[in-house]
């Protein structure tokens, strides 16, 4: 034991306390860095020992290892709590969004220009010849047909918003992953493979920016055991692994919409949760819901008014004119070579569904697209195959595989076609007969009356029944996303602040600690000072 | 727990998050005193809302419909009402005017009489109301009756149209009467209904009978008067044959006959014209009793409108409670709850300002 001892040990501790001020200072420093995970100094006491005539005394402090609180379970479900959060963010603002532009409190929907186009039919029923009804009737037809467009072009606009918002996302994703796969390298870098080196400030960063990738999209990660590099996958193929990155792309499908493909696989279907999960479940909620329940209720009252408004006399003696634009079948071709014509033949018989025709084994088998029922079927003729269904003529011709499908909607552009169709106001058919003209109204009473009546294409429910259903489909599904999301919030909060209790930065704690280890230097200090008087008193001896 | 410098910032965020939302959801509710403003508010309460708004707009609808109906119904009770008093003075010159001691300043002051209660008649029967012939049945541009003067006829130009409006969902009532109609179900106004040949004998002797003889082709009913004696088959001067189809015929054969002659103009011998005119009696009563008949169905009918509208009215009142409960806001309630949310407000700045304003750091020195 010799008084260098003695200075040794002041010197540990002198560094010990220097590294703990440090290591207070970057928690000070970071107390509002997100993502950051306090670090402390863990201390033990130093394994060189001394000895003085065969006792063994202690060389002074080192420094174990600087620890970072961290819990990873808790880490993982903050991961999976905020894909919840994402999913359900996007989802509910998009809905809501859907939601205003039916939004009945403020009178927005069409509920009243459409009791106000029934109401002037009834008008033109109190005075059939009278100019000025007739007009008033036109009047309201179009508000109807505007109210009507205005919503679907909503609708449209919400529905590219999403496609544009998914491709945003898809380049935010790239990004993030291209960041976290840089990071990787740094930690395999600083790590080396050690188990007991940790590059505590790097994985805070990684850590931040999974957690920013897990709003976006639902992932699972896993970290490689060897080398501490973080592996990504989305949708079961992989997105990072190691410092390599595989990219994400959009590619418009063939109904128009953006599907995602990863590693030459379209995982689209795949994704459910995050913010792209939510558009993907958005989009499918206002197509499905909103825009052909908007569809079907426009065919519908298009068509029940053409049917009835054909029946009768207009003033100038005409009859059998549609009074809004015939309904048109739209064709969608998704096969090799063979052709496809189809012609309404009956509007009074049309069911407004939509149809897939498929081919196997020499026979065509004609589905209903909504609920996949088969509704008929025969043997294909390559030469001419006619299918007559449901008010429909469809002709059929050329070569055909199992692989091939055709389309039929008749809903398609039943709002952007819709429109009135009489060239003038003398052609609306209030009579119910030619003797009838002017003073007959019996038509007029039918078509007023028609928005009480109960249409089979519309499930047996009326006009108004069917778009309170709407509504209410709609309110409901954005009541439950605002509900999820309000859910998934307090659940990410809660695991946020539980991280934080662990994981967070206290003020109070660092500045009782930067007196403690002010102190603890001062008496380091104190012990190198001792030390040297001692050295001093020896010298001059 | 361990409390971290980040903990109380951020409950203090979501603390003062949730509260300005809901401070936004009451001001929303105080400026438009409603309590949803979006579908997912209240879905249901929405929906059911929306119900009573449709059902509440469709009975203003039924309702204006039975103001309309109710106007019509009044005008053409006003028209009636002069009809059936115009008929109670042909009939009361009828029976001064088939006396057969009559000078022929008295028979020409009858038919002068009797032209004039035609052509009023003729005026009632094609009165317009907003520019629409009310006795014409569908043809409301026409006017019901014109004189034809070849075949000395006052020709029906309507038709049995019965225009209807709709005055509750699926009820409709008609507004309108035909003049004249082929058809013996449906009440006119202006030629009465004969289901049955009828026979009466006059004072003289003579045997009258009255048969309904419906024309589909013009739309119309006649009544074909044949009078025959009994004690004179076959004689010329002791037969008549003659048919009418409305008040204004009637009238005008009465007038003609006063005048000695056929409406044709031919001369009548004074006999011949005398049973004519008492051979009307029987038509003349009957034709006031068609008027009573079908101002009795009139007031029937606004009777009808009137419980209708009743109905209507107390089924619209209920509507609107239902709909004020369901939607308006209760400002009283929203009022205190938004005094509780400003307090609450107020009470997490202030504790929260002074809280977070202290850490350890401040007191070393």
């Amino acid at each position: 034991m010799s008084l260098t001892d003695l200075l040794n040990i002041g010197r540990t501790a002198l560094n010990v306390s220097q590294t703990q001020l440090a290591v207070t200072s970057n928690n000070i420093a970071n107390a509002q860095t997100p993502g950051y995970c306090r670090e402390e100094v863990i201390l033990e006491v130093s394994s060189l020992t001394g000895k003085n005539g065969g006792i063994l005394v202690g060389q002074g402090v080192s420094i174990s290892t600087i620890k970072r609180h961290y819990d990873a379970l808790l880490q993982g479900q903050l991961t999976l709590s905020q894909q919840d959060y994402g999913r359900s963010y996007s989802l509910s603002q998009t809905l809501s969004g859907v939601e205003q532009l039916f939004n009945e409190a403020q009178n927005l929907g069409l509920a009243l220009p459409l009791t106000e186009f029934f109401n002037a039919w009834q008008d033109v029923a109190y005075n059939p010849e009278g100019l000025t009804e007739r007009n008033l009737l036109m009047q309201k037809a179009d508000t109807l047909v505007s109210a009507i467009q205005r919503i679907e072009e909503g609708l449209t606009e919400l529905l590219k918003n999403i496609e544009k918002g998914l491709a945003d996302s898809v380049d935010q994703i790239n990004s993030l992953a291209d960041q976290i796969a840089r990071v990787n390298g740094q930690i395999m870098q600083v790590e080396g493979g050690s188990s007991t080196l940790s590059a505590n400030s790097l994985r805070d960063q990684r850590d931040a920016l999974l957690k920013e990738l897990s709003n976006l999209v639902d992932l699972t990660s896993w970290e490689d055991g060897g080398n501490g590099s973080l592996n990504v996958a989305i949708g079961m193929r992989t997105l990072v692994s190691g410092t390599s990155t595989n990219t994400l792309t959009a590619a418009g499908n063939l109904e128009g919409q953006t599907s995602l493909i990863l590693d030459g696989q379209d995982i689209t279907s795949r994704i459910s949760k995050g913010e792209v999960g939510g558009l993907l479940a958005a989009r499918q909620e206002s197509n499905d819901t909103a825009l052909l329940g908007l569809r079907k209720f426009t065919g519908a009252l298009s068509n029940a008014v053409n049917v009835q408004h054909a029946q009768g006399f207009g003033l100038d003696g005409s009859t059998g004119n549609l009074f809004f634009n015939a309904l048109e079948l739209s064709l969608k071709d998704d096969s090799s070579g063979a052709d496809m014509t189809a012609v309404i033949t009956d509007s009074s018989l049309l069911t407004l569904d939509e149809y897939t025709v498929r081919f196997n084994g020499g026979n065509y088998f004609v589905y209903n697209k909504a609920n996949g029922d088969l509704k008929v079927s025969g043997a294909y003729e390559p030469l001419g195959t006619t299918i007559n269904l449901e008010g429909m003529q469809w002709v059929i011709s050329g070569a055909v595989t199992s692989a091939d499908t055709f389309e039929i909607s008749p809903l398609t552009t039943a709002v952007s076609n819709f429109g009135t169709a009489l060239n003038s106001i003398q052609q609306i058919a209030a009579s119910g007969t030619l003797a009838g003209v002017p003073g007959d109204n019996s038509n007029a009473l039918l078509l007023a009356g028609l928005v009480s009546q109960n249409l089979a294409p519309l499930e047996a429910s009326t006009l108004t029944e069917y778009y309170q259903t709407l509504v209410a489909e709609i309110g409901l599904k954005s009541q439950a996303a605002s509900e999820t999301l309000e859910f998934s919030e307090n659940f990410l909060n809660n695991l946020s602040d539980r991280r934080d209790s662990i994981s967070g930065v206290s003020l109070d704690e660092e500045a009782a600690n930067l007196i403690r280890f002010q102190q603890a230097y001062q008496a380091a200090a104190r012990l190198i000072r001792t030390a040297d008087e001692m050295f001093e008193a020896l010298m001059s001896m | 727990m361990r409390v971290t410098s980040f903990l109380p910032y951020n409950q203090l965020a979501r603390g003062l998050k949730d509260q300005l939302a809901e401070l936004t959801i009451l001001s929303n509710q105080m400026a438009t005193g409603k309590k949803i403003s979006k579908t997912s508010d209240d879905v249901s309460g929405t929906v059911d809302a929306l119900g009573y708004r449709l059902s509440l707009s469709g009975n203003e609808q039924y309702e204006r419909n039975i103001t309309r109906a109710s106007t019509v119904l009044d005008f053409t009770e006003t028209t009636l009402e002069q009809v059936a008093s115009v008929l109670d003075s042909l009939r009361e010159i009828v029976l001064d005017g088939s006396d057969s001691s009559l000078s022929e300043a008295d028979r020409t002051y009858y038919a002068e009489k009797a032209a004039l209660i035609r052509d009023h008649l003729l005026e009632l029967g094609n009165t317009t109301f907003e520019d629409r012939y009310i006795f014409s049945g569908f043809q409301t541009d026409q006017p019901a009756y014109v004189y034809d003067a070849v075949n000395h006829r006052y020709s029906y130009q309507g038709d049995s149209g019965q225009l209807q409006l709709a005055v509750d969902r699926g009820l409709t009532q008609t507004i309108n009467f035909a003049g004249s109609s082929a058809d013996p179900s449906i009440s006119t106004a202006f030629s009465y209904t004969l289901n049955t040949p009828q026979t009466v004998t006059l004072a003289d002797g003579s045997t009258v009978t009255y048969t309904p003889l419906p024309d589909p082709g013009s739309g119309v009913t006649f009544i074909e008067v044949d009078i025959t004696h009994p004690d004179h088959p076959g004689d010329p001067e002791y037969e008549d044959h003659f048919h009418f189809s409305n008040f204004m015929e009637m009238t005008d054969l009465l007038s003609q006959a006063w005048q000695y002659q056929d409406l044709d103009g031919t001369a009548l011998s004074s006999s011949e014209s005398l049973r004519r005119i008492s051979a009307m009696a029987v038509p003349l009563e009957k034709s006031e009793d068609q008027v009573t008949l079908v101002r009795a169905e009139l007031a029937a009918r606004h009777l009808q409108l009137e419980n209708q509208e009743e109905g209507l009215q107390a089924n619209s009142e209920t509507l609107k409670n239902a709909l004020s409960e369901m939607e308006d806001a209760d400002m009283a309630e929203t009022i205190i709850a938004l005094q509780q949310v400003a307090v609450t407000l107020e009470a997490l700045r202030m504790s929260s300002s002074r809280i977070l304003s202290q850490s350890l750091f401040d007191f070393l020195s």
